[in-house]
């Protein structure tokens, strides 16, 4: 016993002893996770004078490309430049972004010891809102009149007016910048991409099936999929994988349904509710056949990511709802595969079928300037730098020549088409892939002409056939409605938990037969009484503001 | 003795007595023991071999019951990730001070207690029974914490876990088990109480000690939601919060990115399906090979426990 008494408490004590002094270095740091230090004192070329601020955010989750080895990067170096020119100092406190929704929380609700600019956007509305209403976030426009070089509002005003819609508050006010994204095909056509009904293209041509027309040639494709053993395993395992709780499989939307329980037609700026839409009963009819015919994997409803996942693994996913152009499912299938993204298909005689596409536009993610901001000026000067044209383009592209160039008509394109670990490796990462959404908000003029540039023929005859069709719903139907006011956003939320529990219970169980169409009428008056038709109209209101905006 | 000389007395008179139930039911019982054991053992078997097993056979989730291919590639990246080490060595500092000051804290707030001449003795018991049921929240608690100055620091996860009121109470419990005629002889020698707390009471109290002990490095090395709100410096990060960003990255709701990003977190959740064991395996190892030395002190914290007069 006594022998290892003596060096046990040594070993305890030094641990003891380590602990201590590595907690005071960790004190000493400051709230510094990742900071940076420079000289005081004004910046000698321009003559301006130092503005310091603290920004806090989360760390980027890329795996390869790293914010703490931003000095390796030629990209750093040019937004660096740009932001000593601006006469700014930052001090960067980026938190794991995994942890981020906690620590962001806890300090916001705390509300002492505020960095100057923060992202928020792990907050959801009604606590910004009320952030607000507390003056701990700062209304900017006053701000930007003030202080702001014109880049902000240009930005908003002129290169993303879809901006201001989505950001300007009830009161008029608004508390945050946002990642603002815009992409185009040959300069200035809105370019967006759709979310489609994938269909294995090598199975259909190992079976020499011709590429369905109609819901009913695709149901019996896949069909045909299981009879005829696709993937030649012996099993008739060949399956749809489709989640009928939601609007949001792009089948809804060929018999004309909207893609959520409420959803904006942006065409006829009006909000539908697929329960209420003509094709509806059409709809569940056709998903029962699916069912019955058990060519959709009734396992895989609410199933999460992983387990889809093994299904794809294991060669069995026939169809599926996915963007049309992507590419990263086809990697994983075992002994390789091709999908084929689908036009909208016919399905009910009077109903013209409607894609379900994702705006060209998007604004998402917040940031904000909080109470305890010292120099507001120099924090609208770090905005003002960030909706740039210059910072667009580092951000979205990088820098010409090392990681895009110019096609032949002017478009821009990637060069380096490799893995992340290998652009890390040649240091030549976009500013999206080194600092995005962190503190950096994200402004990017994406095209189209890159997205085409590796990708086979069927998918880009595909996009481009959707470039411009008519009708559509979109994915993100929240991008069109303004931000609701404290009444209407506590009625939403009110109306919501039941509402969509009952809509997701009602649509899973009429699309397997679970409960019966005959009884329509019932389950309408109970959705009514949930709130439907009161949603329906907060969401026409939020819309209709939305378009006010300009 | 009486009782045992009365037992011996019967199994002599009986010697079949002893042979409780048939064999029948040994089986079945044996059988029952062993499936249960296997119930309990099968996760952890199951992680150990997906964690060897090949990742497209681990996304597939084709791994029941032996590996699958043979691929150590994960754990040459944990092995290689200094974040890991980082990880690794924090949590054994936290273990290492947290677990000694709480046996201090648990010797030095228990001792007093057990002192019959302290005033209001039943009314400090009583007292501090109240924090042990009833606590500040989260928001007070990160007030607190960030107004001492420890938010984002080592101390920030130490101090606040450095009492706990059940330890108190378990070794007050055990304390009031020694003969107070040992007390009061260290006292007639000449004792003071500190003397008579560390030269008499703790030599004896070994076996508490050693239960406290075990219950901190356990509870510690399992602990990440400390570090989650107090700890926004990744190079302060325990190992368990190492895991917990490995297992929550992967789970990103894919429906909420657009098509650029969803790329991305594709390639992520795909490297990580497989990475996720290998870094479970990894992290709970070292408490997994103490559990046989000390297993039987657990069985004493039990028992401990169950009286708190």
């Amino acid at each position: 016993m006594k022998k290892w008494k003596k060096p046990f408490v040594s070993a305890m004590m030094a641990m003891v002893l380590i602990a201590s002094v590595t907690a005071c270095n960790g004190g000493s740091n400051g709230s510094g996770a990742d900071s940076k230090k420079e000289e005081a004192g004004g910046n000698p070329e321009t003559g301006q004078k130092t503005g310091k601020l603290r920004l806090l955010g989360p760390a980027g989750s890329n795996k390869y490309i790293k914010f703490e080895d931003r000095e390796k990067y030629p990209v750093w170096k040019e937004v660096d430049k740009m932001l000593t020119d601006a006469g700014l100092q930052l001090d960067y406190e980026l938190v794991p972004a995994e942890q981020y929704k906690v620590t962001i929380q806890t300090r916001m609700a705390s509300g002492s010891s505020l960095p100057d600019i923060v992202n928020i956007s792990a907050l959801d509305n009604t606590t910004v809102l009320n952030l607000a209403k507390q003056g701990v976030l700062l209304d900017l426009n006053p701000l930007i009149e003030k202080y702001s070089n014109g880049n902000i509002k240009k930005m908003y005003n002129e290169e993303m007016p879809f901006a201001k819609k989505s950001t300007t508050s009830p009161d008029g006010n608004m508390y945050w910048f946002s990642n603002l994204h815009k992409k185009t095909y040959q300069g200035n056509i809105p370019a967006p991409v759709s979310l489609t009904m994938l269909l294995r293209k090598d199975w259909l041509d190992k079976l020499n099936l011709p590429v369905p027309k109609t819901a009913e040639e695709y149901s019996q494709t896949l069909k045909a999929f299981r009879e005829k053993d696709a993937n030649g395993n012996g099993k008739q395992d060949e399956v749809l994988v489709y989640d009928p709780s939601a609007f949001n499989g792009a089948i809804a939307q060929w018999f004309g349904l909207g893609t959520d329980i409420t959803a904006v037609d942006v065409e006829n700026k009006k909000v539908v509710s697929p329960w209420y839409q003509d094709g509806i009963k059409d709809y569940f009819r056709y998903l029962q056949q699916l069912v019955k015919e058990g060519v959709l994997d009734t396992s895989l409803i609410g199933a999460t990511g992983e387990q889809k996942q093994q299904k794809m693994t294991e060669n069995q996913v026939a169809s599926l709802t996915d963007y049309n152009l992507e590419t990263y499912q086809e990697p994983t299938i075992n002994g390789g595969g091709e999908f084929l993204p689908l036009m909208p298909l016919q399905a009910v005689d009077n109903i013209t079928p409607a894609a379900q596409l994702e705006p060209p536009f998007l604004v998402w993610q917040k940031y904000a300037i909080t109470k305890d901001c010292k120099d507001v000026e120099a924090a609208i000067k770090f905005f003002d730098t960030i909706y740039s044209e210059k910072y667009a383009d580092l951000l979205y592209w990088g820098i010409e020549g090392q990681t895009y160039k110019k096609d032949a008509n002017g478009a821009k394109v990637y060069i380096n088409n490799v893995s992340e670990e290998e652009l890390a490796k040649m240091g030549q990462a976009t500013g999206r892939q080194l600092f995005g959404d962190t503190v950096f908000p994200r402004v990017q003029f994406a095209n189209l002409e890159f997205e085409l540039i590796d990708k086979p023929q069927h998918k880009i005859d595909n996009e481009l056939n959707i470039l411009n069709y008519k009708p559509y719903f979109v994915n993100m139907n929240d991008m069109y409605l303004a931000i609701p006011d404290d009444q209407q956003l506590e009625k939403k939320t009110k109306i919501l938990t039941n509402l969509t529990t009952y809509s997701q219970e009602l649509a899973t169980k009429l699309a397997l037969g679970q409960k019966s169409l005959d009884n329509w009428d019932q389950y309408i008056s109970e959705l009514k009484k949930l709130g439907l038709d009161d949603l329906i109209e907060i969401n026409q209101q939020l819309l209709d503001r939305y378009n006010s905006i300009q | 003795m009486v009782r045992g000389s009365t037992m011996a007395a019967s199994v002599r008179r009986n010697p079949n007595k002893i042979k409780q139930g048939s064999v029948a039911v040994d089986i079945v019982l044996y059988a029952l023991a062993l499936f249960i054991c296997l119930i309990t053992l099968y996760p952890f078997y199951l992680v150990v071999i997906m964690s060897i097993s090949s990742p497209t056979e681990v996304a597939a989730m084709n791994v029941f019951w032996y590996p699958k291919g043979f691929f150590l590639d994960s754990y040459k990246l944990i092995v290689s990730d200094t974040k890991m080490w980082w990880a690794y060595s924090n949590t054994l500092i936290y273990v290492a001070a947290g677990t000694l000051l709480n046996c201090l804290t648990a010797v030095l707030g228990a001792y007093p207690l057990t002192v019959r001449t302290l005033k209001g003795r039943k009314w400090l018991v009583a007292f501090l029974l109240i924090p042990m049921y009833f606590g500040g929240g989260l928001i007070p608690s990160y007030l607190l914490v960030n107004k001492l100055g420890l938010y984002n620091t080592m101390f920030a996860v130490i101090i606040p876990g450095m009492v706990s009121i059940w330890n108190i109470i378990l070794v007050r419990t055990f304390f009031t088990t020694i003969p107070d005629g040992l007390k009061e002889s260290a006292f007639i020698d000449g004792a003071s109480h500190l003397q008579l707390l560390f030269r008499v009471i703790l030599p004896i109290s070994k076996p508490i000690l050693a239960v406290i002990a075990i219950y901190s490095v356990v509870g510690i090395w399992n602990s990440w939601f400390d570090a989650l709100v107090y700890l926004p410096n990744e190079k302060l990060h325990p190992l368990q919060m190492y895991l917990y960003r490995v297992v929550v990255q992967q789970s990103v709701d894919l429906k909420m990115l657009s098509l650029e990003d969803t790329k991305n977190a594709v390639a992520n959740m795909l490297s990580n399906i497989q990475l996720k064991y290998a870094i479970i395996v990894f992290t709970t190892l070292p408490v997994i090979f103490t559990y046989p030395f000390f297993q039987k002190y657990f069985i004493k914290g039990a028992l401990l426990g169950s009286l708190k007069e």
